[in-house]
């Protein structure tokens, strides 16, 4: 059971007031907020400890690279990997799933496909499409079903008429809130032969990403997510496919031996980490993973699904508002279209009395525009430390800015 | 008839004296009320400015050597910056407009709603409008 009363003492941020309003923050699935022991992690490694890793035969350098090595060793236990080896550090989820592309992509056979899904974000979707386009691969989209959930059925029949060389699925959609059943998907595609990838930057907060159990073979996610600082981001591979990738990056570090003749290259998770990497950021990481493993990943999960159903709950009450899809789990957001008002407008009103909500195609313009044939739409996104009572005050803003603008609409026709 | 600068310092007082941030918006929604609505068959695509993350179709007409604003958008914010630029420059003399310095939502609260992408877009509105001053003044 989390006390949120003293967990929102650790998010200091949230205390404030915007225009004159108590500041609701309800955006979480674009950022999480980060709480007070993730911020004195990295106040006290620039004030005690920081010099540049690996290279420095020096105390601070040796300190600084404990603490790196320190923080994969935490990223490992976190998401159950079998290695720390296994985890790459990168500048975030984008950065991941583009090094996989990149990398992977030469290594598929020759014809064969690669399937995404509609549900994905730009980042788990353009980075395959380019990929494909550039080395003559097929390039697939899984379709969902009428309430937002993966069609399984129709995944088995691409599977079927293709030779897939990889799937590569969000783990929680940005926009729809839809859990996937990984394991699932994982046992699927290797029956095919078929590598699976999973964007988990929106599941990385609140659900259980492990690994070894959804048997996925390589895992994106972003520190920023789940309270760590931007800037810091994990690609997870199974040590054994890592090893048979080539790097795409090159620079200090990584490298084995530098001749004119040529180049070789250390082993991962170090080839494919070039140059100065985010040290301090990886140390943030494993603050927020100290952090939210303390408060129980369990009681997160539970606390998380509970206010994202009380959202929906509330927010359909609002005449003229249509919840986007009904999965079956739905987790961590809850996108909405209100008839006759533009997004921007409705965000935007809602700022001015305090409430944080995001508006847009949410990167995510295949599923808005060609899965559901909708523009721009409204999401909010509650985090652990959001209350029921935040969430009223929120749907209350929108009602009455709902009004507002429909009415104006109305003077201007 | 004022200049467009000197409608713009009207329109800096006015949303000033509307109060909280969210009151001047109300007031961008009232300006967006009074702008009349383009017919969807005069939407064309051709006449979409680029830039804007909102959509917005903009006509620009010659009547006596000034020029009249003819444009729409689909968000009511837009339609209400719509507004206050045909206030501030229908009819006005080509030189008038060139050399009016937009800037009322830097100098306001309306700042807030407008991230560097949509102030990117109504620099582009802008930049339309006094590229077609500059052709008339030329002409």
């Amino acid at each position: 059971m989390l006390r949120i009363n003293e967990i929102r003492k650790d998010f200091p941020i949230l205390d404030q007031e915007v225009f004159g309003r108590r500041l609701v923050y309800l955006d979480n699935a674009a950022t999480m907020q980060m709480p007070e022991p993730v911020l004195q992690s990295i106040v006290r490694h620039y004030r005690n400890d920081n010099a540049n890793v690996h290279r420095g035969i020096h105390a601070l350098s040796e300190r600084s690279t404990r603490a790196l090595e320190g923080a994969r060793e935490r990223v490992r236990t976190y998401i159950n990997a079998r290695s720390s080896d296994e985890i790459v550090f990168t500048s975030g989820t984008t950065a991941s799933l583009n090094m996989s592309a990149s990398a992977m992509v030469d290594t598929f056979r020759p014809g064969s496909a690669v399937l995404t899904t509609m549900m994905e974000h730009h980042a788990n979707f353009v980075p395959w499409q380019q990929a494909c386009k550039r080395s003559g691969h097929t390039f697939l989209a899984i379709p969902l079903d009428k309430n937002g959930d993966l069609d399984l059925r129709a995944f088995e029949a691409l599977l079927s008429e293709n030779d897939v060389a990889l799937v590569a699925v969000t783990h929680v959609s940005n926009v729809l809130g839809t859990v996937n059943p990984i394991s699932r998907i994982t046992e699927l595609a290797h029956k095919h032969n078929a590598l699976v990838v999973v964007d988990a930057a929106q599941s990385i907060r609140h659900e259980i990403v492990d690994v070894q159990a959804m048997d996925c073979d390589f895992l994106a996610f972003s520190g920023h997510k789940m309270g760590a600082p931007t800037g810091i981001g994990v690609l997870y591979g199974k040590l054994e496919l890592l090893e048979k990738l080539e790097p795409v990056q090159f620079g200090g570090e990584m490298v084995d031996e530098v001749r004119v003749a040529g180049s070789t290259f250390a082993s991962p998770p170090l080839c494919f980490e070039p140059g100065t990497p985010n040290y301090v950021g990886a140390i943030g990481l494993a603050a927020a993973m100290d952090y939210l493993e303390a408060l129980g990943l369990a009681d997160i999960q539970s606390r998380e699904r509970q206010l994202v159903r009380y959202a929906e709950d509330v927010l359909e009450e609002i005449p003229g508002l249509h919840v986007i899809g009904s999965p079956v789990t739905r987790a961590g957001c809850v996108s909405f279209a209100v008839d006759g008002v533009h997004p921007f407008d409705l965000a935007t009103m809602v700022d001015k009395i305090g409430i944080a909500l995001r508006s847009g195609n949410q990167c995510a313009q295949p599923l808005l525009y060609e899965a559901y044939g909708i523009g721009n739409i409204t999401r909010m996104s509650p985090a652990f430390y959001n209350t029921y009572d935040e969430i009223d005050v929120a749907v209350s803003a929108l009602k009455r800015v709902i009004d507002l603008l429909r009415s104006s609409s109305i003077r201007s026709q | 008839m004022a200049s467009p600068q000197q409608i713009q310092e009207r329109i800096i007082r006015e949303i000033e004296q509307t109060g909280d941030p969210f009151n001047q918006f109300e007031y961008l929604l009232t300006k967006a009320s009074q702008l009349d609505e383009m017919p969807e068959e005069r939407k064309h695509p051709d006449v979409l400015v680029k830039d804007c993350q909102s959509q917005v179709w903009l006509y620009l007409h010659n009547e006596g050597g000034r020029p009249i604003i003819e444009a729409d958008s689909d968000t009511l914010m837009i339609r209400g910056t719509i507004q206050i630029l045909k206030e501030m420059f229908d009819g006005q003399t080509p030189a008038d407009i060139i050399a009016c310095d937009v800037n009322y939502i830097q100098r306001t609260d309306l700042a807030y709603a407008f991230d560097s992408k949509r102030v990117a877009g109504q620099v582009a509105i802008v930049k339309r409008i006094k590229d077609f001053a500059q052709t008339l003044s030329t002409t």
